[in-house]
């Protein structure tokens, strides 16, 4: 049922560049998101890996939907898929969670791997964080 | 068994991800994990955004990398010819960080926890060299 619903939204997806595709095997790829309001939701959905080349663009997209969105109250990041991440991606989600902490909200990990989950927890950001085990679980809890 | 591989480019971030997963490959010469190879990631990434992002702030310049290993010691040597840091052991406090607008302090402490061992040199306006080493244990047969 979310899942026809994701669809039904227009999930869009940023355009798969060279890099990626040559790169997707062994490391040091590019990230590919989308991102979608569902409810006071944003829901951002990550693929490849999130670093101080990539992150520009996810932190320029996610700002502009909690400012385009400003019923928004929660970031729910689905991190399934996402292969890598170090401090300047933290950097990146610890800004937008300071933004939806603002408005009252949560910041919600969805399938978050042991490796991120370890990252997660140096930074501290387990404490702030929830941690969910699918994005209908998480929009519960939203 | 010994080896031993230098690697020298520009400071961008773009390379940051050749970086990690140039090394990471090195390194999987050895009889390593793949959770192994997730900290040399991690603190490779760290190591050479840095050197981006601190170290070639208001200038450019290469970024050196060695990386060697004999039998089951691994030593990552990544190297800039930017900035500097004025004070190192403020540097290597957890949350310490220079750029408070956008980043968290953390690097230094991620290459800490995820490498056995961080010694860091510096020279203001000479430039800073971070030496990691980890000491992969041979895996047990069977
Ligand atoms: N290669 C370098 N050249 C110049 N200064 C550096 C270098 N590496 C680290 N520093 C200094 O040490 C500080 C701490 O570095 P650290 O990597 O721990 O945190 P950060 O880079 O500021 O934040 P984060 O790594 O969380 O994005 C930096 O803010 C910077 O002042
Ligand atoms: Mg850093």
């Amino acid at each position: 049922m979310l899942l026809a619903f994701f669809r039904s939204k227009q999930v869009k997806w940023l355009p798969r560049s060279k890099f990626s595709l040559n790169c997707s095997k062994i490391g040091g790829r590019t990230v590919r998101f989308s991102i979608d309001v569902i409810g006071q939701a944003l829901v951002a959905t990550m693929d490849g890996d999130l670093d101080l080349h990539t992150c520009p663009q996810f932190k320029e997209a996610l700002t502009e939907a909690l400012a385009k969105n400003t019923q928004v109250k929660h970031l729910v990041l689905d991190v399934r898929n996402l292969s890598f991440i170090d401090s300047s991606g933290l950097g990146v989600i610890l800004g937008r969670y300071r933004d939806v902490q603002a408005r009252g909200g949560k910041l919600i990990f969805v399938k978050a791997n042991p490796h991120i989950k370890r990252v997660l927890r140096l930074s501290g950001m387990h404490r702030i964080a929830d941690f969910v085990d699918s994005p209908t679980e998480a929009l519960e809890r939203a | 068994m010994k080896n031993w591989i230098k690697l020298e480019f520009p400071g961008t971030s773009i390379n940051v991800g050749f970086a990690r997963a140039a090394i990471a490959h090195f390194a999987a010469q050895l009889d390593i994990t793949l959770d192994e190879l997730e900290d040399i990631k991690v603190a490779v990434s760290e190591a050479v955004s840095n050197c981006v992002v601190h170290g070639y702030r208001e200038k450019s310049g290469n970024v050196v990398i060695e990386a060697s290993y004999e039998d089951s010691r691994l030593e990552i040597i990544v190297e800039d010819f930017g900035h500097g840091i004025p004070d190192i052991d403020a540097a290597q406090e957890t949350g310490f960080t220079t750029l408070p607008e956008e980043r968290m302090g953390l690097g230094l402490t991620f290459m800490r926890e995820y490498m056995d061992k961080l010694l860091l040199f510096s020279e203001v306006e000479v430039g800073t060299k971070v030496v990691m080493v980890k000491n992969i244990p041979p895996r047990q047969a069977g």
